[in-house]
């Protein structure tokens, strides 16, 4: 049986990734990830005898993303982004990454932990399901919804094609 | 434009990048100490007393706020806190427990209040409100939830668990315009202190609002890059803890 030291520094540059894809943002993937470890050091009695810690440190860090900054919360910089195009940025890809960024940041927040899930985390509907204790069509239907939003067409048999075609 | 799950896939393969050796640094220091934390083991009844101050402190302001009646929250902070929305295993605002526990100016002139509430499995919750203008007040009226360049009011914030009574720990610092110049807010739970003050490396000194156990306030990004070290003292004068906010 691992102890909490042995497998949260084995698993902390996973987690850590994992915590910055949820909240979409590295300092604040930072912070949950903190929070959550301080509360899986609490609990580890009871967590390191599940069969899969990791599955259940990666709901608290849902949990957690959602309980640290909902959607509605964000506070945003005022001051105006510069009309001139960027010299260090030619082509416009950074700013095209940081335009997914803050339009991904603007979806809810449960549909934001949907696709950091299935994008980032490779987990199926049901494993998604699974973390966010709801049905795999309440995924599928905020996954639809995401993409919706974000134009981004999805490929037929990544999401349920029912979904697609609404 | 358009885009494809493959961009999806891209942006968060550079965001995972993105994650800084200080953050894992930071993160394995924390593994350290929480192992080297050993659970203290009081007697029953001091831990009883120790809680029970913890909620008479925290009572006191929320007394105050249920003896006016029902607080009347910006609705800004209410959709901050989150009440619009609960979450199903997440730490949920209680609304009957909210308060505003202190008030602080930025530079341009608006008010930036701060918000306490309880929340559900012994969680808390803290908001910042910032006015849309100088000498504006933000009402339970106020439309919420875009920017200042909307016209309106901002808040931000959000809840986590239970703070212990003589944990320090920052919260919710977010980027936010002052008039032109671009900056930090910071909030920190700074249990029993007196006086709160931020101190930078050349040796100047900055006094911050107190109350309830909390600070916060603004700082310019220029001074937040000097990376001020918040400093907690005693109502003796003795520094009993400090903190660094950015």
């Amino acid at each position: 049986m691992a102890s909490f030291e042995e497998f949260a520094n084995t698993r902390l540059p996973a987690l850590l990734r994992m915590a910055t894809a949820i909240c979409n943002d590295p300092i604040l993937g930072e912070d949950v990830l903190q929070e959550v470890l301080i509360k899986a050091h609490r609990h580890w009695s009871h967590i390191q005898d599940l069969d899969r810690p990791e599955s259940y440190l990666r709901r608290m860090l849902v949990n957690e993303s959602v309980s640290q900054r909902r959607r509605s919360t964000r506070m945003r910089p005022t001051a105006d982004l510069p009309d001139a195009a960027d010299p260090a940025d030619p082509t416009g890809q950074q700013a095209d990454r940081e335009a997914l960024r803050l339009e991904i940041e603007r979806l809810p927040r449960r549909q934001q932990v949907v696709l950091a899930l299935r994008y980032y985390g490779g987990l199926s509907d049901a494993e998604i399901a699974e973390t966010l204790d709801c049905p795999p069509g309440t995924v599928r239907s905020l996954a639809s919804r995401a993409l919706a939003t974000l134009r981004i067409t999805a490929v037929a048999g990544l999401i349920g094609s029912e979904e697609v075609a609404r | 434009m358009t885009r494809t799950e493959a961009d999806l896939r891209e942006h968060y393969a550079t965001l995972a990048d993105a994650v800084t050796e200080g953050g894992e640094r930071r993160a394995r220091e924390l593994i350290g100490r929480l192992s080297l934390a050993e659970p203290r083991r009081r007697p029953r009844r001091r831990r009883t007393v120790v809680a029970l101050a913890s909620v008479v402190a925290l009572g006191g302001g929320l007394a105050t706020a249920a003896a006016a009646g029902v607080p009347v929250v910006p609705s800004a902070v209410s959709r901050a806190l989150g009440w619009d929305d609960p979450v199903p295993g997440a730490y949920n605002a209680r609304p009957d427990t909210a308060q505003r526990v202190l008030t602080t100016t930025l530079p341009d002139g608006r008010a930036m209040d701060l918000w306490f509430a309880k929340a559900s499995h012994g969680g808390y919750c803290v908001a910042a409100l910032l006015a849309r203008s100088p000498g504006h007040r933000p009402s339970a009226d106020d439309l919420s939830g875009g920017s200042a360049t909307d016209g309106q009011d901002e808040a931000g914030g959000g809840c986590g668990g239970p703070i212990g009574s003589r944990w320090w720990r920052t919260f919710g610092a977010e980027r936010v315009s002052a008039g032109n110049a671009a900056g930090d807010t910071f909030i920190v739970h700074v249990p029993g202190a007196r006086r709160v003050q931020l101190a930078f490396p050349d040796g100047s000194r900055q006094d911050l609002p107190l109350a309830d156990d909390w600070t916060a306030g603004w700082l310019p990004a220029a001074r937040v890059r000097r990376h001020p070290m918040l400093i907690g003292y005693d109502a003796a004068g003795h520094e009993i803890g400090r903190i660094r906010p950015f």
